[in-house]
């Protein structure tokens, strides 16, 4: 009866229960219990998405929205535990807008990186990115994940690089947040009129984006999203700067950040970068040869005097490592900034992550940079005869302008070794638990960390019990995540 | 209704008998100020005025409010009428002996404070540590966290210090049930760098476009986000009072160029974002940037009189206001040249001042000065087409803001002090704030005036499509005359307010949202 319910709805193609479609949704990369839904239904308007929830809300059944159009999935926030249905929103794929002077993309769910990167680069803009993602992710799911990206000159905000939305709460509510709930409420009218959905507060004192963004599809369904670009340069040299140690290093990653040098930086360390840049089969061998820690800053120059622009950059970046005892180099080990910068751009079609030992588990969370040498002692006291600390991939990615850092472990394992598997997962929780105790804040609380995290603060975990009842009073949005 | 013993005596063992008082003269200053509706003495005195002097004693003070039946306030710099009682039997909570700067993060660039510490305070701390701290429009004497939490926050240093909404991080909320919420990191005890999580943002009901002003608790301590500042650690005054100025750094620069019309403005404003050359840009109506380079009403009056104020009204109507600042010599004279070129590129010209003329320009727009000389004319101003949209508006805002406001001017109704008081700046690189600041007095005729034209103003922003509201905003009566324009966001106001933070109504919801709606005029 459900199934014809739902297919009213969306048309009869559009809702499968074969076993074959559901299992590809019962199970992820995650150490997260399956669970099969019931039905997966794709939808293509907004109109059918609340009509959806609406139904689902009537009948009490769970909707997990999922909306990158394939895998590997990575977190375990789509599987469904308690059943339901899977809402796919990867065939809302439109880009609905994209504006050259305000630097500023209207995009639907399903809209992958690659996808916005081609349209982008039509315009002169580039997408703000998450290192190397997967090419099937959906842009709005990463952004409403809130995965660092690249680029923390540009990242204000925990927000960014999202701007406004238009939700669908639990309620069955469409609602428009920021400037985009501003007259006229159609869309293609707005842009008419020269708005461009580039505020993301409000409206009135609430700024109901922030809730939806990192609930895991807990509070509402997107349909669509403005996003803010970057200008493409025409000039850029990327750059690499070694040391054995991470803290001088972090010393220039402050600096940078202080000077909003550069446009992408980051820091990783050996294992990481090989991971990144080496073949399979050949990462530890390139590792071993590495310098254990390397920063990679992206300069880049472009609208007036580029040149100029370019030349004084690399000046000040020079002066800044030479003060720290540090030296530029524009390759490593032979791989040279420009091919990290092309790889970054145009990410592989093999998750990266994938690549060491067919599977990975990464632990990751935010912190100050200042904070991640002492994180990674006690990762590598966590790991000592469990797992080798120098096949540990560690990525630290300055946020919000350097004021935070995401600080990153990985740690690849044989999914078909059970017994290195089932020590992997042990390591993985012990790690959780004890980075939590060093102040390491797991922001985005994937699996078993949302017990690390909304045990340890009761008021706010009961207010934030009290925002769901408010935008999902049946508790239908992909119940079993987070504190719900 | 008369504040009982028993309560009395409750808020005194919480804060101590010297930090309760409902002496009448002392309670006067809590119902005194400009910007009400109904001239400086507000309707309502608060019963008692209680200073706890941390979140504990706050939170025992909320919880006296729950036991009997009374209703609080927060109040710390206090800015306008918003800051004081909306309903009867309150109890104000003035914050002001909770005034530290807790922490300063100079790696991490973040500050750790409570609600009197004042901008001014902040910033000083700050700049020695080669930081900044964003100062909103209401100036130095502000309250950071209030501007961040709990009021509007903006201010025209946003191309290169975004605005307070955006600046907050962890936070530290008394809630109106008395419980006690922090926000963000500072929840698992890992450090204020961050409000946001675990999981959902719930910053996103602490605040929007708009604060609650204390209708949704108290909050005692913040994270806020520090900028780069590249100036002097110590900044150097020049002149004298009340013309007191500001010595412009080495690698920074101040200048006023101007164009012939709002396009050729909009265009360099593109291109000065394009090319991330400037520390600020600000538009100011030339009257205003008179007031500031005169001492005094008479001064300002003999001279445009004469015609020899500085800033003409119609040659440098379309003038920004700009700091160029570079972190090394190399970078300060690329974005200088760059700037002096997209000034030429799209027929600009540069104003040329005195030294001591851009000093005052320069310290008005580092410190965030200009509010006394927007009081100066009539002691009282107001304010409209308060948005946040694309730059490309720029015009458009204006011309419609000029037009309505003109309507509006006259005998008994506003005073003329000519028909635009655009105020714009560019925030980010990313949007432009804009709004039409008008000054009135404490006339009836005027008064009514004021509402009039702020309602129809409201109408107009949305028949025009000209973005969303921030000023004058979602304040108490305003919210459910614009909500149902934006996607019925008065009714998810209404919703956090009364079923997520504060189901008994204990803090004063007159600035928030009431409990039933209040429609003055609807604005679609």
């Amino acid at each position: 009866m459900a199934k014809e319910n739902l297919a009213m709805i969306v048309g009869k193609d559009q809702v499968s229960d074969a076993e074959q479609i559901l299992s590809a949704y019962g199970s992820d990369e995650s150490f997260v219990s399956p669970g099969l839904p019931a039905y997966v239904v794709k939808v293509k308007t907004a109109q059918q998405v609340q009509q959806i929830i609406n139904y689902a809300k009537e009948k009490r059944m769970p909707v997990i929205p999922v909306s990158s159009p394939g895998g590997p999935r990575l977190r375990g926030d789509t599987i469904a535990s308690q059943g339901g249905m899977i809402l796919d929103l990867s065939g809302m794929d439109r880009i609905l807008n994209v504006d050259r002077m305000d630097k500023i993309a209207v995009i639907e769910p399903g809209v992958t990186f690659d996808q916005l990167e081609q349209a982008l680069r039509q315009k002169g803009l580039r997408a703000f990115k998450p290192l190397l993602p997967r090419r099937t992710k959906s842009v709005l799911a990463s952004y409403l994940e809130r995965e660092p990206v690249v680029v923390p000159r540009d990242h204000w905000d925990a927000i960014d690089p999202l701007v406004t939305m238009e939700v669908i709460f639990g309620t069955g509510d469409l609602f428009r947040t920021g400037s985009a709930s501003s007259p006229p409420a159609d869309l293609q009218k707005q842009l008419d009129a020269g708005l461009r959905q580039c505020f993301a507060a409000g409206p009135g004192s609430t700024s109901l984006s922030r809730v939806v963004q990192g609930s895991q599809g807990t509070m509402g369904v997107v349909t669509w999203g403005s996003v803010i670009c970057g200008i493409l340069p025409e000039i850029d040299n990327t750059w690499f700067l070694t040391a054995a140690t991470p803290e001088p290093l972090i010393d220039l990653s402050y600096q940078l950040s202080r000077r909003r040098l550069g446009e992408e930086h980051f820091l990783v360390n050996a294992f990481q970068f090989a991971t990144m840049m080496a073949d399979k089969g050949e990462i530890a061998a390139l590792a071993e040869k590495l310098p254990a820690w390397i920063l990679t800053v992206k300069l880049t120059a472009g609208g007036m005097l580029p040149e100029e622009q370019m030349a004084y950059q690399e000046k000040d970046l020079r002066e800044l490592a030479q003060a720290r005892g540090v030296e530029l180099k524009s390759a490593v080990m032979g791989i040279s900034g420009k091919a990290l910068a092309e790889l970054l751009d145009n990410p592989p079609e093999e998750f990266y992550k994938m690549k060491h030992r067919g599977a990975f588990q990464d632990i990751f969370f935010t912190t100050t940079l200042d904070k991640t040498p002492g994180h990674v002692a006690v990762m590598e006291e966590v790991v000592r005869h469990h797992y080798p600390s120098n096949e540990i991939g560690i990525y630290l990615q300055p946020m919000v302008q350097g004021s935070s850092c995401h600080c990153e472990f990985n740690l690849a394992y044989d999914p078909t070794d059970r017994a290195k598997t089932s020590n992997l997962k042990a390591l993985y929780l012990d790690a959780g638990a004890k980075l939590a105790g060093n102040e390491a804040f797991f922001s985005r609380p994937y699996g078993p960390w949302a017990d690390l995290v909304y045990g340890k603060n009761g008021e706010a975990t009961a207010l934030l019990k009290r925002v769901k009842k408010m935008l999902d009073p049946e508790g239908i949005l992909n119940p079993g995540r987070l504190c719900f | 209704m008369a504040l009982s013993r028993d309560a009395y005596k409750a808020l005194q063992a919480v804060v101590g008998s010297k930090y309760v008082s409902e002496d009448p003269g002392t309670l006067a200053g809590y119902h005194y100020s400009w910007g009400g509706p109904n001239g400086r003495w507000q309707p309502f005195v608060p019963l008692a005025v209680v200073l706890p002097e941390d979140t504990s004693q706050v939170q025992g003070v909320v919880r006296v409010c729950n036991r009997y039946k009374l209703r609080f306030k927060a109040h710390s710099t206090g800015f306008c009428s918003l800051a004081f009682p909306g309903v009867e039997d309150t109890i104000m909570v003035d914050l002001r002996r909770m005034n530290r700067i807790v922490e300063i993060d100079e790696k991490n660039m973040f500050a750790v404070i409570e609600p009197y510490a004042i901008a001014a305070q902040i910033q000083a701390e700050a700049m020695k540590r080669g930081l900044d701290c964003h100062i909103v429009s209401a100036g130095p004497t502000h309250s950071p966290l209030a501007s961040a939490t709990s009021v509007w926050g903006i201010g025209s240093k946003g191309l290169s210090q975004s605005w307070n909404e955006r600046n907050l991080f962890g936070v530290e909320w008394v809630l109106p049930t008395g419980e006690v919420a922090r926000l963000g990191s500072p929840g698992v005890g890992a450090g204020w760098f961050s409000g946001d999580g675990p999981g959902p943002g719930l910053r996103g009901i602490v605040r929007g476009t708009n604060g609650a002003y204390g209708g949704n608790g108290i909050f005692t301590r913040i994270g806020l986000k520090l900028y780069p500042w590249v100036g002097d650690e110590r900044m150097e005054c020049t002149g004298s009072q009340p013309q007191i100025g500001l010595k412009i750094p080495e690698r920074m620069h101040f200048s006023l160029p101007y164009w012939k019309n709002w396009e050729d403005m909009t265009a360099a404003a593109y291109k000065i974002v394009d090319n991330n050359v400037a520390f600020s840009v600000l538009r100011v109506p030339p009257d205003c940037m008179n007031w500031m380079l005169t001492s005094t009403n008479d001064e300002y009056q003999e001279a445009f009189h004469k015609g020899s104020v500085p800033i003409d009204r119609e040659e440098h109507l379309h003038a920004w206001q700009a700091i160029i600042a570079g972190h090394s010599e190399r970078e300060f004279e690329y974005r200088k040249k760059v700037f002096e070129q997209i000034v030429k590129d799209t027929g600009g010209k540069f104003l040329q001042l005195t030294v001591e003329q851009n000093e005052i320009l320069f310290a008005a727009n580092v410190r965030i000065s200009y509010i006394p000389r927007v009081f100066r004319p009539t002691g009282d101003f107001s304010t409209s087409f308060g948005m946040e949209e694309s730059i490309n508006l720029m015009g458009k805002l204006h011309r419609t803001g000029e037009n309505l406001l003109g309507k509006y001017i006259g005998p008994g109704k506003l005073p003329d002090h000519g028909r635009e008081g655009f105020w714009a700046w560019l925030n980010e690189g990313r949007s432009l704030h804009s709004e039409n600041a008008f000054a009135v007095t404490e006339e009836p005729g005027v008064q009514a005036a004021n509402m009039a034209y702020v309602m129809e103003s409201c109408r107009v922003t949305n028949s025009e499509a000209l973005g969303v509201q921030i000023l004058p905003g979602y304040m108490g009566i305003f919210a459910d005359s614009l909500g149902p324009a934006n996607f019925n966001a008065n009714e998810w106001m209404r919703k956090v307010k009364y079923e997520v933070v504060d189901p008994d109504n204990v803090a004063d919801h007159f600035t928030y949202i009431f409990p039933e709606p209040v429609v003055l005029m609807p604005t679609e």
